[in-house]
């Protein structure tokens, strides 16, 4: 999965809000050049939990790497083509960062060929160092020839990088953007947009994180669902995490609780509570139940047993302007409970309820055409009086789309979703429904999410 | 005589000027008595048509954005189908929602045993953040509604079919979780919840220095007075229109467990029938002589 770290070129960042390019990234991209802005002073005064990736385009690489250290810097990246290589290299470990080594346009890679197993990382440049601004030069079949070399290095690429060219540079790990991104009036919204995946596959990771440690939970669903919460939680509800009752805020329920991992994992990300709270998942004394809890900041409602979301969820709607999101599962339409809310959703005409269903055609003990054939929902929810509509519930695109509505009527948005996305061996399985992945298994989602593209 | 569910009925459009109450029943309008609730206010009534548990889940969605929902039906609908969302909904996430069940115990009569709820006590007495209420007459129940309104969580009240006699006036205090004394004695302590109190009282008349207490909230329950009366009387008689597993009765003995004698009138772990609900009575033990014998 490719990450995006923003660049901030020349801009101010005193006035960026770093609290919440921190949701989206890692690491922040600064590139120290002569006479410029960043000096040791500078960069330290960037106050931010994000590491902060330098680059130093400056002579005195060498007097300069201590400095930066002190000023928070985590990784140093120069020119392979400068002199005494090796001793900066030994330099920057000594004083406990990782180093990076830059390369650019013109530059062949096998001048790496020396250096590429004591290094952490390879800047590729994609345009002229310098300044922003320029046009990408595609160096993709460098990406591939320093994989070659050294799988195991980080690469990243700098320069001229747009939402158009990452499809270009996909192989590599880390695309560093900057005028791209700060060029635009609202900066923080194109981080959101260009990290979405990413967040999506890191909410992926927690989930196999917080069910492996739980040695129990529920993955299959989970992973299904993960793209539909990231667009949920990271580009579309309105909430405070500061005031949580907030009373303009947009209602959601989750009424299938028991993939509540991913709901927990966006919640803990956007900072309803911290993510080491993620680790204490149905642990004794924790806060985070097996199924969702009034107790937990963001839960409007404990739920779990199946079918009963949406009536709660159309209650809310039924007493309120405010939009009111109920997420449900395939498996659940089983239950007449859920029947009865849909009846009385469209008879009370509720056209703020946007329910989103996670057609993944599994449930507990087979799959949905098994257990219980479903039909044509759609033709199903027609019929009933509602809105439908049915998506790629894998599609960020598609889902943010299908979540823009204004009707008369209740919306469903039938997400068609791969069960254990991600995951190899978990995709499309109903036995990964409710089985927690041991340590092996979790290590090997793990590195495939980490690989993901 | 008036029945209990026509004191909900009226408390209820009393209630009404409260724009944030609301009511919701389950196609039983007429019956659990919402009908002039729902003439007055017909935007703050809901029909969710005969689908109990939607009823529950509805309300509790209306609760959670700051509404007073009263939700009826018949306690055999209420909780009989639909325990599973009282308990997640409801009280687990403790919201503040009224749940008034009509037409319990054997009180139906002629509808027989498939509606004659003798088991909601039990099921709800044994829900955390639950508050249960059994008025014992027409003006109790007007009351209890009007206090349920006004305390803040999940309330079941419990009332009957039948027009039954007025034991409290309009001037009786009433306040939820204080039981009432309303006779002194040390011979023995007569609790009762619901109509029953009536004939509890009337036996206590005939024999003399037997105390009665009205126990209209099963839960929390009164501790205060039910161990003084443990202490002070020498036998204590319960008598509800319930089955004697799980009911009021039960409550009753939890707490004087191995401090005083405890006899528990009620259903005896049985259904119960149709017939004429005076009838009914006599058949499953619950009038006067039955109390007199037990004392
Ligand atoms: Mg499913």
């Amino acid at each position: 999965m490719i990450k995006i770290e923003p660049s901030i070129l020349d801009i101010d960042a005193s006035k960026l809000n770093f609290k919440k390019i921190e949701k989206y990234v890692e690491r922040v991209h600064i590139d120290v050049v002569p006479k410029g802005k960043y000096t040791p002073t500078a960069v330290k005064r960037i106050r931010t939990e994000l590491e902060k990736d330098v680059h130093l385009m400056i002579l005195d690489v060498e007097k300069n790497i201590i400095p930066y250290k002190n000023a928070g810097a985590s990784i140093i990246n120069f020119n392979v083509m400068s002199e005494n290589v090796i001793e900066k290299i030994k330099k920057i470990r000594k004083a406990g960062m990782k180093v990076g080594l830059a390369i650019n346009p013109e530059t062949h890679v096998n001048v790496l060929l020396p250096f590429i197993k004591k290094i952490d990382e390879v800047l590729v440049m994609s345009v002229h160092p310098g300044k922003g601004g320029q046009r990408f030069i595609n160096i993709s079949s460098k990406i591939k020839k320093i994989k070659q070399m050294n799988p195991d290095v980080l690469i990243k690429v700098d320069g001229g990088i747009k939402e158009s060219t990452l499809r270009k540079i996909k192989n590599a790990d880390v695309a560093i953007i900057g005028s791209y991104i700060f060029n635009k009036k609202k900066p923080i919204e194109v981080i959101k947009k260009l990290s979405l995946k990413h967040v999506a596959n890191n909410v992926r990771k927690d989930i196999i994180k917080m069910i492996n440690k739980a040695s129990s939970g529920h993955p299959g669903g989970a992973l299904g669902m993960a793209d539909v919460f990231t667009t949920l939680y990271f580009d579309e509800l309105k909430y405070d995490v500061n005031n949580v009752k907030w009373d303009k805020r947009d209602y959601l329920v989750l009424s299938n609780g028991h993939i509540c991992t991913a709901l927990y994992s966006c919640l803990a990300r956007v900072g309803f509570f911290s993510r080491s709270e993620l680790e204490g998942f149905r642990k004794t004394g924790r806060m985070l139940e097996g199924h969702p809890s009034v107790h937990i900041p963001g839960i409007e409602n404990g739920s779990g047993p199946l079918g009963i979301g949406l009536s709660q969820a159309a209650g809310m709607a039924l007493g309120s302007s405010n939009r009111v999101f109920c997420v449900v599962s395939d498996g659940e339409q089983d239950e007449g409970n859920n029947w009865e809310a849909v009846m009385l959703a469209a008879k009370y005409k509720l056209g703020n309820l946007i329910t989103i269903m996670d057609r993944n055609k599994i449930q507990l003990s087979g799959n949905t055409k098994e257990v219980m054939e479903l039909k044509n929902l759609k033709k199903k929810y027609l019929t009933f009086g509602w809105n439908v509509r049915s998506i790629n519930g894998n599609n960020l695109k598609q889902i943010k789309k299908s979540l823009q509505y204004k009707g008369k009527k209740p919306l469903m948005i039938i997400a068609n979703t791969t069960p254990g996305k991600g995951v190899s061996f978990m995709e499309g399985k109903y036995e990964w429904h409710g089985k927690a992945p041991n340590d092996k298994e979790a290590m090997k989602a793990l590195e495939e999410l980490d690989e993901s593209r | 005589m008036k029945a209990g569910r026509d004191g909900f009925g009226d408390a209820l459009l009393a209630l009404g000027k409260n724009k944030q109450v609301v009511a919701l029943t389950a196609d039983l309008s007429p019956s659990v008595r919402m009908d002039a609730f729902k003439k007055k206010y017909p935007t703050r009534f809901f029909d969710v048509g005969v689908a109990e548990q939607n009823l529950i889940g509805v309300a509790s969605g209306l609760s959670h954005v700051g509404k007073i929902p009263f939700t009826s039906s018949f306690g055999a609908f209420m909780p009989g189908m639909c325990y599973q969302q009282i308990r997640t909904t409801v009280a687990y996430n403790n919201n503040n929602v009224k749940l008034v069940a009509t037409h319990c115990g054997i009180d139906v009569g002629e509808d027989g045993a498939m509606h004659q709820m003798l088991e909601d006590i039990a099921l709800m007495r044994v829900l955390p953040n639950m508050t249960v209420v059994v008025p014992c007459d027409y003006n109790q129940a007007y009351k209890a509604t009007l206090a349920m309104a006004k305390l803040k969580g999940p309330c079941y009240m419990r009332v009957g079919r039948s027009k039954t006699m007025e034991i409290t006036s309009k001037r009786t205090p009433f306040k939820i979780g204080r039981a009432q004394t309303l006779r002194k004695g040390k011979k023995a302590c007569i609790i009762a919840s619901g109509p029953v109190l009536y004939d509890a009282l009337k036996a206590a008349d005939e024999v003399g220095n037997v105390r009665v207490i009205n126990l209209h909230t099963i839960k929390p329950i009164d501790t205060r007075t039910i161990l003084k009366a443990a202490k002070e009387c020498k036998k204590i008689i319960t008598i509800e229109d319930h089955q004697i597993a799980g009911g009021m009765g039960s409550a009753v003995s939890e707490l004087v467990s191995g401090k005083c004698e405890v006899v528990r009138l009620g259903i005896d772990d049985e259904f119960g029938e149709s017939g004429n609900s005076q009838e009914l009575m006599k058949k499953f033990g619950l009038t006067k002589e039955h109390i007199k014998k037990a004392l």
